[in-house]
């Protein structure tokens, strides 16, 4: 598995429309379980005031995570390899999906 | 133990489970140290047929060649050329040609110092093979059609199939895509009439790759699914099929039915050929897609078509490497790779290859023409008819070349016209290059695209909607059933899928959701 940054600017009009996705999305997840695992997501707030995710996954390949996408109906703007990760402080304190 | 598996081993041949069939030859080999050299020879030689037949070409290649040596200690010239010329094929897939080019004529030597017969002229065919391959056309043709004369005069159908076969690719390899296609549906029928199995299987694999490799793709397509259908239901290897479809795919812009079928042919026992089809399938998608690891896919692909140096595999790769260095945004590399393999191209006459590699380096800046033989839609490129261009592509139904010839054009509504094609077949490197253009120009940018905020978020189906508004007015599976005139057992799976899809446990929250969703209102 490869770790990998996935854009999803400006998918969504409201924080709750995310939030069914995010219900979708795991779900996929939980059936692709062999293919990809979700690590964390950053929602981000666009200038026209939808909302967009910055997601972090492992999978198998980019294949995967547009599978995954596609079934769980979720948009991808841009997929980007990991090639390390610095972590130099906890994340905030996270909204529960 | 051995007249047992030697009996297993003709039992599944002859029933067509060529798998079966090579493992029992295999295991009646191991214990036929004290047979007499003809039975060995005879053992080795039916092992190479079932072994080459199911895609163990390193198998055939051992087989083959102690049989050939068998019977050249038994002073048996005949069979010795024919073992030896039964080498090419296997020698070729496994990129040995310099092997295959010696077995070959050797055996054609041999041969022909004796009496002609039928050992020749697939001897023949063999040659026409190793031609076809490295796509000399005219010796591809010659070669066969010495085959076909023999085969016709001494009444052998399977040669006569196989020369026929590699006439016909040959032919369409050089562009002469009617009289090619006509040659191998004769071959096809000769090898259906006669029942020769793997004759049928060569002749679908040839009808659409060869088709594929000209761009005739809604015919390649047909083919295609044609020889894995056959493959199938023969126990024979359908990865060959699997691999093309998934490049006629890219090359009609399904792009995720294309990703599945490279999906499953890397996890399949596929062979280096069909790994390389896939590989390049692979690239070219996540090239275009603007996703990582187009270049990864692409070593890999360029490391198993090194060691046989033909065009067709080199030919493709260094193109489909120079799309995606090009869609990187690197020019100098585009064009080296294009440059790597155009003089091999050029040489060959490769309608399509030497158009790619031209084109590339026309872009990258390294070329100003290119010959007038080469494909339609590159050389209007080259001319200057961008529009033209994307006219012919769109005529062999490829939205994504369609488009790249577009964003060519001088017009600016050309460009925006391609840019939406683009957003629409999630070419994300090749919308950025063109949004690029246009700023360039001082033209407006139309902004990128905008996933659709969904009124139906949960992706249910019309029916699942149905079911659940009749669920939300508290009705029982049983009751749904009745109303809606399906059966228990349809409504139960509807009402998982729909709690599955809400991510919901209980009936009660989904209807709730539904109501939040808004799906109770317009009745």
């Amino acid at each position: 598995m490869e770790t990998y940054v996935i854009l999803r600017r400006g998918g969504w009009r409201t924080a709750d429309d995310l939030q069914e996705a995010a219900a979708c999305s795991a779900a996929e997840g939980d059936r692709m379980s062999g293919d990809i695992r979700w690590i964390r997501s950053y929602v981000t707030a666009e200038p026209d005031g939808s909302v967009g995710t910055v997601c972090i996954y492992q999978a198998s390949s980019p294949e995967a995570i547009r599978e995954h996408a596609r079934a769980a109906q979720l948009p991808v703007d841009e997929i980007v390899a990991v090639a390390d990760t610095v972590v130099v402080g906890p994340d905030p304190a996270p909204a529960t999906v | 133990m051995l007249e047992h598996a030697t009996a297993a081993a003709v039992a599944a041949a002859a029933s067509g489970a060529h798998r079966e069939a090579a493992a029992q030859y295999a295991r009646a080999l191991r214990h036929a140290g004290s047979l007499p050299p003809e039975e060995r020879a005879r053992l080795f030689t039916a092992h190479g047929d079932e072994a080459s037949a199911t895609g163990l070409f390193e198998d055939a290649i051992h087989a083959r060649a102690e049989a050939a040596a068998l019977y050249r200690t038994l002073g048996d010239r005949l069979n010795e050329g024919l073992l030896l010329s039964r080498l090419t094929l296997p020698y070729m897939r496994t990129g040995r040609n310099a092997e295959a080019e010696a077995a070959s004529r050797t055996a054609i030597e041999i041969l022909e110092a004796l009496p002609a017969g039928r050992e020749l002229g697939e001897a023949y065919a063999h040659q026409a093979y190793a031609r076809m391959l490295a796509r000399d056309n005219a010796e591809g043709v010659a070669w066969g059609e010495r085959a076909v004369a023999l085969a016709e005069r001494v009444r052998d159908h399977d040669t006569l199939a196989y020369g026929l076969c590699m006439i016909g690719t040959s032919r369409v390899m050089a562009g002469e895509i009617e009289r090619g296609v006509a040659e191998l549906l004769h071959s096809l029928e000769v090898a259906k009439a006669h029942e020769l199995e793997h004759r049928v299987y060569a002749a679908y694999g040839m009808l659409g790759s060869g088709l594929g490799e000209m761009y005739e793709l809604e015919r390649a397509e047909r083919y295609l699914l044609e020889f894995i259908r056959f493959a199938e239901e023969n126990e024979l290897t359908p990865w060959y099929g699997v691999s093309w479809l998934a490049l006629v795919d890219v090359y009609r812009g399904r792009w995720d039915a294309a990703a599945a079928r490279v999906a499953r042919v890397l996890a399949g026992p596929s062979d280096p050929i069909s790994r390389i089809s896939v590989l390049i399938a692979l690239g070219r998608v996540r090239a275009r897609r603007g996703d990582p690891g187009a270049m990864d896919a692409l070593d890999e692909a360029l490391e198993l078509a090194r060691p046989g140096g033909h065009l067709q595999r080199l030919g493709h790769v260094h193109a489909a490497r120079a799309e995606a260095a090009w869609l990187a945004g690197d020019r100098e590399r585009a064009l080296a790779e294009a440059r790597a393999v155009y003089p091999l191209a050029l040489e060959k006459r490769h309608l399509w290859f030497a158009g790619e590699l031209a084109y590339w380096q026309w872009k990258a800046g390294g070329l100003d023409t290119a010959p007038d033989w080469i494909a339609e839609p590159y050389r209007l490129q080259l001319a200057g008819d961008a529009e033209g261009a994307a006219d012919a592509w769109d005529r062999r139904g490829c939205p994504y070349e369609t488009a790249r010839a577009r964003a060519e054009a001088d017009a600016a509504d050309a460009a925006i016209d391609a840019l939406a094609a683009f957003d629409g077949l999630g070419a994300r490197a090749a919308a950025t290059l063109t949004r690029e253009a246009l700023r360039a120009r001082g033209l407006p940018v139309p902004r990128g695209p905008r996933p659709a905020t969904r009124s139906n978020p949960a992706a249910l189906t019309a029916r699942e909607i149905e079911v659940l508004r009749l669920v939300a007015d508290g009705c029982r599976n049983a009751d749904v059933a009745q109303k809606l005139v399906l059966s228990r057992r349809t409504v139960d799976h509807h009402v998982s899928s729909i709690l599955r899809k809400l991510a919901v446990r209980t009936r009660g929250e989904a209807a709730a959701a539904a109501a939040r969703l808004g799906l109770l209102q317009d009745r």
